[in-house]
């Protein structure tokens, strides 16, 4: 079974590892000429490996990179996928003592029946079978024990080595970002509060969401409906027709608009494993442990800002970016600068899939990466000091959705829902 | 006037838990067995036909605290399915857990005995058998699994396992992070050494080093010390 390393020193001797095995495995190609490929399934093998072993932040971050991995070869892709779902589980002891810490008895005592081998890695935790003694078959969602003070260490190692090599003022927000991130996802507790908001203003629509069950729940354990579904990988393989993909994949965006425009408040981490794929084209969310809640006014700066690029209106992108504070205004001659090579490609992104009336996304395309190295340059950029964290949850939400969509292969419609929440924003202003 | 078997077993695990509640508050030294014996409702000429000192109680206390353990392990489901490690994280853990709401007095008793190194061996030797025991039977059921031989060293592993334990309650009892995470860590990654060391038989490897070096050179070195002429 795993352990985590918890401590400073060998958590550093892991990374450090991970770096030195790569470095073999580059000079073993040397001598025996391995193809490109299978040195990439190697050391992707062995990045995993070592992120995996570091739980916390280092799978988090694993699985934000299987979100933004323009940068990676498909075999990297690959492993770091499995990270949103798939990880080694917990030392069987460990999983009762932590059940019995915060649920007060041994889960046999609780349960009617326990499964001590977890079929699920949430992203700080993972997840077990059981059922209780009314035969309510439960999801037991566990934090790995000891995480928050795992965490703490991660982010003030990773902050001193950001230190250390230049940066613009847009790195460290980024990493309060990610604080803030990992601290919500520790919260079970508000973890559960955000599912039964959901449910309540969601439960009218075409989605499924789990039920609580508080009686089994604390801050570091959380008990839910258990969901019989497929993760899109493995509901891929089940080789669904083109026209199943297509609806599944345009209920998903539905449920998206619908979250950010009616309810302004959306998952902010759309990664693959927090959706999963159930019979008669079901779709249900799992996780809710961090959810963004947005002002009024964001939601039609939103609208704008997808107008202006449309037209390519050079005046209204600026306008729509400071409504967005995105900019500061203050900074119009920074934008003029970087606006071939920042704003022309990032308005591109925004304005593709609305242009026609329906939208293909496929990973040969790969639309979705497209304005990475666009975003990249404006993050290094010294010239930007600002960028709001409420749109950058709202792009990285959307990035997460498209790439799902190009994995899926799919046809959908964007345009008219945009035209839809236009009218409702209209109406209501 | 007889008393039956349930009914000094009763007695004697009234006057340990007496024991173990005047012991927490007042320390092991300030606690008379008067005390204890009247706390329990007994008198003060019969707590000696249970207990000839202090010292008794205490190892009757770990005596009962193992028996308990044992029967907990077995009430576990699947437990025999675990990989050896992982007993052996439940084995300790457990017994931690049941040590929990004495901490106060475990703390005390491992300065005055038990978990002392000081302690006479053949004091502590009934509860240890007890614990160790329980350990063999884990330890047993994997042999047997792996269809391997019983190791010439193990009781000897085994009294060093004891030690292992011993060393893991010092740090429980030390232990200042929530839930003793830490406590758990540190059995989590130990637990997996000696699973290694168990399943490569680095004893037994390691005995027969000894062996060598024992018979080929000490044992010739002892040789000199012999007289040389015998008259």
């Amino acid at each position: 079974m795993e352990t985590i390393p918890t401590g400073k020193l060998s958590r550093l001797r892991v990374y450090g590892s991970m770096a030195g095995k790569v470095g073999y495995n580059k000079l073993k190609s040397k001598v025996t000429k391995t193809t490109q490929q299978e040195l990439d399934a190697q050391n992707s093998k062995v990045i995993f490996e070592a992120l995996t072993k570091l739980r916390g932040t280092a799978l988090k971050f694993a699985q934000m990179l299987s979100v933004e991995d323009m940068m990676l070869t498909e075999e990297y892709k690959k492993q770091l996928h499995k990270s949103t779902y798939r990880v080694k589980p917990l030392n069987r002891a460990i999983v009762r003592k932590t059940i019995k810490n915060e649920l007060e008895n041994y889960p046999e005592k609780i349960f009617a029946t326990f499964n001590t081998q977890a079929f699920a890695a949430a992203s700080l935790g993972q997840v077990h079978r059981a059922e209780d003694s009314e035969g309510n078959q439960l999801a037991i969602k566990m934090q790995y024990p000891g995480i928050d003070e795992t965490l703490r260490h991660d982010m003030s190692m990773i902050k001193v080595a950001y230190k250390m090599i230049p940066h613009s003022p847009l790195v460290e927000d980024m990493l309060d970002e990610v604080d803030e991130i990992i601290s919500k996802e520790v919260d079970y507790i508000a973890e559960a509060k955000h599912l039964e908001w959901f449910a309540q203003k969601m439960g009218h629509l075409d989605i499924v969401l789990p039920k609580v069950y508080h009686n089994y729940s604390s801050d570091k354990v959380l008990a839910m409906e258990y969901l019989e579904g497929k993760h899109l990988d493995t509901w891929l393989e089940t080789k669904p027709s083109q026209e199943v993909r297509n609806r599944v994949a345009q209920k998903l965006f539905d449920l998206y608009c619908y979250s950010f425009f009616e309810l302004k408040t959306f998952q902010a981490d759309s990664n693959i494993g927090n959706y999963l794929f159930m019979e008669n084209e079901k779709i249900a969310f799992l996780d809710f442990g961090c959810i963004k809640r947005v002002p009024d006014t964001f939601p039609p700066a939103v609208i704008d800002l997808v107008d202006a690029s449309i037209a390519q209106d050079r005046e209204a992108i600026l306008k729509a970016y400071i409504s967005l504070k995105m900019l500061t205004g203050e900074d119009d001659k920074a934008f003029e600068k970087y606006y071939e090579e920042v704003f022309v490609p990032y308005s591109e992104w925004t304005a593709k899939p609305y242009r026609e009336e329906s939208f293909h996304f496929s990973v040969e395309k790969d639309f979705a990466s497209s304005a990475m190295s666009a975003n990249l340059i404006m993050g290094k950029a010294k010239e930007f000091r600002v960028q709001s964290s409420d749109y950058v949850y709202f792009s990285r939400g959307l990035y997460g959705l498209y790439k799902i969509f190009e994995q899926m292969d799919v046809t959908i419609e964007l345009k008219s829902r945009l035209e839809k929440y236009r009218i409702h924003v209209n109406l209501r202003n | 006037m007889k008393i039956s078997k349930e009914q000094q077993q009763e007695t004697r695990l009234k006057l340990i838990a007496s024991a173990v509640e005047i012991i927490s508050e007042k320390g092991f030294r300030a606690t008379t067995m008067k005390a204890i014996a009247t706390h329990a409702g007994v008198g003060v000429a019969t707590i000696y036909n249970y207990f000839p000192n202090k010292d008794k109680i205490l190892y009757a206390y770990f005596e009962e605290q193992y028996i308990k353990l044992s029967d907990q392990l077995s009430e576990i489901d699947g437990f025999e399915e675990y990989a050896l490690n992982e007993q052996i994280q439940l084995l300790i853990e457990t017994s931690l857990d049941n040590f929990l709401e004495d901490r106060e007095f475990i703390q005390e008793a491992s300065y005055i005995a038990v978990f002392s190194p000081l302690t006479s061996f053949n004091e502590s030797k009934q509860a240890r058998t007890i614990f160790l025991d329980t350990a063999k039977d884990i330890w047993n059921q994997h042999i047997e699994k792996n269809g391997q031989n019983t190791p010439l060293t193990q009781d000897w592993m085994l009294l060093m396992f004891w030690e292992y334990y011993l060393g893991i309650v010092a740090y429980w009892l030390k232990d200042e992070s929530q839930n003793f995470n830490h406590t758990t860590q540190l059995i989590d990654k130990t637990s997996e050494i000696i699973k290694m060391g168990i399943e490569s038989d680095f004893m037994g490897k390691f005995m027969d080093l000894g062996t060598f070096m024992y018979r080929t050179h000490f044992h010739s070195y002892l040789d000199n010390f012999k007289p040389k002429n015998k008259l």
